[in-house]
């Protein structure tokens, strides 16, 4: 349920693109169906939330980067690719610029709750990567 | 018609403002993609748990319309305490009984078989009701009355809310702010992370976010 749910959100906002590459067929914002008011009020509360939260001021070079998440769960770089394919993380291909991406706390969050539903390994192996997530 | 389109234009202009500024804070901080990405399956959580919750208050609801229909018509037990609230349900009676329904819904039906009828039919709507509520996949029930026709009609039931009944609960799908204010405030980022990453790529042929 939870799937066919985010299709839908997903379809809302950025479905045309998928489907259509023409430029005519993206969503436009007027087709939108938020008001501005509204738009310019999550704004500011974005704003006022990246200035404080803890995740997006934190020292991003104590972000794990792709070897210490494969150390930790003991997986290689090509099974971690895989996760972050589905997980939507990047593009699956490890190269050099991914190889040293730092992954900020949702993104291993997500690819946690990826590896989890997609039964890449076991819970226990990826237990260690939660204190990423946190 | 001027007047709407001069305001339709503001809307976009502002919208194209915001639009702006968001897509210099994504290009400035990396993380903020990852976190508007995930606000998707978040809100579709979010969506899900409050169905869930509305089922359950619908549930309860029809179960508190069952108890006032299955008590007698002399007892005054149900409807004389608590806050009132009125259950609705769609259902279909024959044409003959629709005034004795119409009498019942309005407390003017005293004891009798008129009622003892209303009161079968309501409940075998009810029944229905919440069958198509727990597995909404299965066709509705639909009975059909022998020799006579019959029509649609929405019963109404006045119930006595419990203390414990729970409000009903703020819509993550709302598009008004003062609905959305009402969620808990770590919902309220969810709700607007998922809308601000809409905003963000809208009209653009080039995404910033990775594309489902």
């Amino acid at each position: 349920m939870v799937q066919s749910v985010a299709n839908l959100l997903v379809w809302r906002y950025r479905g045309g693109m998928r489907a259509h590459a023409s430029f005519e067929d993206v969503p436009r914002l007027e087709d939108l169906e938020l008001h501005a008011d509204i738009a310019e009020q999550m704004l500011m509360h974005l704003e006022e939330w990246l200035a404080t939260d803890p995740v997006t001021v934190s020292d991003e070079r104590t972000w794990p980067r792709v070897e210490d998440l494969c150390t930790e769960a003991s997986i290689s770089d090509q099974t971690l690719a895989r996760i972050r394919k589905v997980a939507k993380v990047g593009h699956g291909k490890m190269g050099g610029a991914a190889r040293n991406h730092r992954y900020s706390p949702p993104e291993v969050k997500r690819m946690l709750e990826e590896a989890r539903r997609g039964q890449y390994l076991s819970k226990r192996r990826y237990d260690g990567w939660e204190k990423w997530a946190r | 018609m001027e007047v709407n389109l001069a305001t339709a234009a503001e809307s976009a202009a502002s919208l194209r403002f915001v639009q702006a500024r968001l897509r210099r804070l994504v290009i400035e901080n990396i993380t903020l993609r990852g976190i508007l990405t995930a606000a998707v399956d978040d809100l579709a959580g979010l969506i899900t748990a409050h169905l869930k919750s509305i089922l359950a208050r619908n549930l309860w609801e029809l179960d508190l319309a069952e108890r006032v229909l299955r008590t007698p018509a002399d007892s005054t037990e149900l409807r004389s305490s608590g806050h009132t609230h009125w259950v609705t349900f769609k259902g279909r009676v024959s044409r003959y009984l629709i005034p004795s329904a119409a009498a019942f819904m309005s407390g003017e039906l005293g004891p009798g078989r008129k009622r003892e009828n209303v009161v079968k039919t309501a409940l075998m709507d009810l029944e229905s009701t919440r069958a198509s509520l727990m597995s909404p996949s299965a066709s509705p029930h639909r009975r059909i009355t022998k020799n006579t026709a019959s029509e649609d009609i929405y019963w109404r039931i006045q119930v006595s809310l419990p203390p414990d009944f729970p409000a009903a609960p703020p819509d993550p799908r709302a598009l008004e702010l003062a609905e959305l204010r009402r969620l808990p405030n770590e919902q309220y980022g969810i709700v607007t992370l998922y809308h601000l990453g809409g905003v963000l790529d809208a009209g653009s042929t080039r995404p910033l976010l990775p594309l489902p």
